[in-house]
């Protein structure tokens, strides 16, 4: 089963070179193609990013128009998929970093939540979230909502290996200390409230 | 649980941490975490910190209503690009031309009009000048055959209308300088064939080329 999954995806990746290829021949019909095969896949990766419909509807015509511009630099060292991907994370963090189109994320849904963590903790680490430096940010989301693996995000983000470990590692202190910073300001604010 | 935990493998799992929480280890990593985890507190705590911070990001980041793909809107806005492109290699191709177009009006009405400028009196204007252009002095020696009378001799250099005649040493030798055109040295060959293949004269050889100088007025 996993030889036939791992076939068929292979298989759609040649599927894609190949209109990587037509693309550099300046063919309309493949750049509509692939915009039709990434278009949900690129809307809900940018929107988990920057948590911005707004965002998502006009960072993905921008990918695209990328692809169109910089189908002759695919070199087919890794998948077509890893490197739109790519072109999508490096936008939306552009996008992010202008602040032109700052991710207005929502908090977390007061909806029937994870076992493990309360959702005050939740709230937490969500406004802890937003306080790492945007690399870090987005990091987390890839690892944590889409589940990719290090290598995975090393690709996509364009670094080592090393590189993504060392994030995800300062990531996580930094948030750490947020939440201690934060239990100390929140015992401090019961004091005065019941003091 | 009274196993020592390794210092050196702790630091090696601790940064697979995130990647253990969203299961994407492979078999053999996920093994050695778990195996590390159940004798070491500060690595547990900290996938409880990670699962937290999983559950929060997959709770606030709740999928979109995708809408449907504008491919006219690609195309558009594609088609706008390559107009634009298009209209700047325009641009860029009429600032060209006009640039040479400019450099030709340079060379061909600002270059020689400064050639034209009057020089100092006294001086003298080089063959560079466009009324100079193409006439050149060619010093020749002319051997004549032997037995050609010196009245046969004159009346053949007339013909070549040299401008200076001088009788060299030896009997029927003479160096003239002839003002030509310009030409090449296979040209100049072939005139000095010409001449020899007078039946009066033996050999003609170009000897130095001159280029004329006027005095201005």
């Amino acid at each position: 089963m996993a030889d036939a999954a791992r076939a068929k995806a292979d298989d759609q990746d040649r599927r894609e070179a190949a209109l990587l290829g037509r693309i550099v021949q300046a063919d309309r019909d493949a750049i509509a193609e692939l915009y039709r095969i990434y278009h949900p896949r690129l809307f809900k990766f940018i929107f988990g990013l920057t948590h911005s419909y707004a965002a998502a509807d006009e960072l993905v015509n921008d990918i695209m128009m990328i692809v169109w511009q910089q189908a002759a630099a695919f070199r087919g060292d890794s998948k077509v998929s890893t490197w739109i991907f790519g072109i999508a994370y490096r936008q939306a963090l552009r996008s992010m970093s202008r602040g032109k189109k700052a991710p207005q994320h929502a908090r977390p849904e007061d909806s029937a939540g994870d076992e493990i963590v309360d959702l005050e903790t939740q709230d937490w680490l969500w406004r802890g979230l937003h306080m790492l430096p945007y690399p870090q940010q987005l990091s987390m989301v890839l690892v944590f909502y889409y589940g990719l693996s290090y290598s995975e995000t090393a690709e996509i983000t364009g670094c080592s290996v090393n590189t993504v470990k060392t994030r995800m590692f300062h990531a996580r202190r930094k948030l750490r200390e947020y939440l201690a910073e934060s239990a100390r300001g929140h015992s401090t604010e019961d004091r005065r409230h019941h003091g | 649980m009274g196993e020592k935990v390794r210092l050196d493998d702790h630091g090696w799992v601790d940064r697979l941490l995130p990647w253990f929480v969203n299961n994407t280890l492979d078999d053999r990593e996920h093994d050695r975490v778990r195996h590390h985890l159940d004798r070491c507190d500060a690595c547990r705590q900290n996938v409880s910190l990670l699962s937290a911070m999983q559950a929060s990001v997959r709770h606030a980041t709740a999928t979109p209503i995708v809408p449907p793909p504008r491919t006219g809107r690609l195309i558009d806005a594609i088609d706008s690009m390559d107009r634009k492109r298009a209209h700047v290699r325009t641009l860029a191709t009429v600032a060209l031309a006009a640039s040479l177009a400019g450099v030709l009006v340079a060379v061909t009405l600002v270059l020689p009009d400064r050639q034209r400028t009057p020089t100092q009196p006294g001086r003298y204007e080089t063959t560079t000048s466009p009324t100079h252009r193409g006439s050149i002095n060619y010093v020749l020696d002319v051997q004549f055959e032997p037995g050609i009378p010196v009245a046969a001799q004159e009346r053949a250099l007339r013909r070549l209308a040299a401008k200076e005649v001088n009788r060299g040493d030896a009997a029927g030798a003479y160096r003239v300088t002839v003002n030509l055109p310009a030409t090449s040295l296979e040209e100049l060959e072939r005139y000095t064939r010409d001449l020899e293949s007078s039946s009066a004269i033996k050999t003609v050889t170009a000897v130095a080329v001159q280029i004329p100088m006027k005095p201005r007025q």
